[in-house]
């Protein structure tokens, strides 16, 4: 039988590698989607990766706070059902530093694409 | 198959009894929990609410709740230190300067004038008392009107909770107490910044003692969107 907790903190260690662009990839999605909720985040998050990435709800939520307080995201409550939910969007600031960091991460991904696998060539 | 209102009434209990006591936060929270829940009844319609409630929380880790709460507070009081400066700028027009500054000049004057010795090192370490007791005073005022609140919020707590500051007025009182000080105490730079610094503590107090709790409700609303909702 396969311990339901072995498979969380596998999909933990493994999220390890995108723990420093969790923020980016919250802006990122918010980006696209307009506004989200928390919930739905994490599980658009599963869908896109496929269930490779999974984003945990003790990470999700001090993440979107921290964004929140830097003044990156603005916040909507509205009633759903019998209760009342918290979406978060993109503020004018929020927009520009999402442009900012995905260009600073695809730097990151270029240079670790050099570090990792290197063309050599002789001149 | 759709949580219930009463089931809600249950998530709300469930966050209280994991230490959530701040509504903003509850609210988020329980909206979690039951889509988690709700997500879950899709795939088993049979499990039960206590079942289903146990599952989700797990998926927080081992601290529960607990470090969404501590990094909430640090988002809160990074929040609440913006608050104090959007204030602090808004302080100065042309009346308050000249208010301001008539204040320091009249510190001044009196540090020049006294005798030289321990009296004057008295006053100060007074003034910075007086301004420790008027603090502590008015954290005890505010948190009576939190008392008995149907829902806390937390940048209200922030707000209305002031003793932290006090420690702040005993660090230049302490300053003042020490023998290093004494050759300093009649040179006229020195003076000049005790005086600042008088100042600068009692515009702090007046700001955050008496501005920002004058304006809790307005900039509760401007936070929290549920706040006028709910």
């Amino acid at each position: 039988m396969v311990n339901e907790n072995s498979i969380v903190q596998e999909k933990m260690g493994n999220s390890k590698l995108y723990k420093g662009s969790l923020n980016t990839i919250i802006l990122k999605l918010l980006d696209e989607e307009g506004k989200m909720y928390g919930y739905e985040i994490t599980q658009k998050v599963k869908e896109l990766s496929k269930g490779e990435l999974n984003i945990t709800e003790g990470a999700l939520y001090p993440a979107l706070h921290k964004l929140e307080a830097e003044g990156l995201l603005d916040v909507e409550v509205a009633r759903v059902d019998n209760r009342l939910r918290k979406y978060y969007k993109l503020t004018e600031k929020g927009e520009k530093e999402t442009v900012s960091r995905l260009a600073e991460l695809e730097d990151f991904i270029r240079s670790m694409q050099q570090l990792v696998n290197p063309k050599w060539s002789i001149q | 198959m759709k949580i219930t209102p009463d089931q809600i009434q249950e998530l709300f209990k469930f966050t209280r009894a994991h230490y959530v006591e701040y509504y903003d936060l509850q609210l988020e929270l329980v909206d979690h929990l039951a889509n988690g829940i709700e997500e879950q009844w899709q795939e088993k319609p049979a499990l039960n609410f206590e079942e289903a409630k146990n599952r989700e929380f797990k998926k927080f880790g081992v601290f529960g709740f607990e470090d969404v709460i501590i990094q909430r507070r640090k988002a809160m009081s990074k929040r609440y230190r913006g608050i104090i400066w959007r204030h602090f700028k808004d302080w100065w027009s042309l009346p308050k300067i000249i208010a301001t500054l008539t204040f320091v000049i009249g510190i001044f004057t009196m540090l020049k004038m006294l005798p030289p010795g321990e009296l004057k090192k008295g006053i100060v370490s007074g003034i910075f008392i007086g301004f420790s007791l008027v603090m502590l005073f008015r954290t005890f005022q505010l948190k009576k009107r939190m008392e008995g609140a149907w829902r806390k919020w937390m940048l209200q707590d922030i707000i209305y909770n002031q003793g932290l500051l006090v420690n702040l007025f005993i660090i230049p009182m302490n300053l003042c107490n020490l023998t290093w000080t004494n050759r300093f105490m009649d040179n006229l730079y020195f003076q000049l910044v005790l005086s600042l610094l008088i100042v600068s503590m009692g515009l702090l107090l007046k700001i955050c003692g008496y501005v920002i709790p004058s304006k809790a409700d307005e900039i509760l609303a401007e936070t929290y969107p549920e706040y006028k909702i709910s």
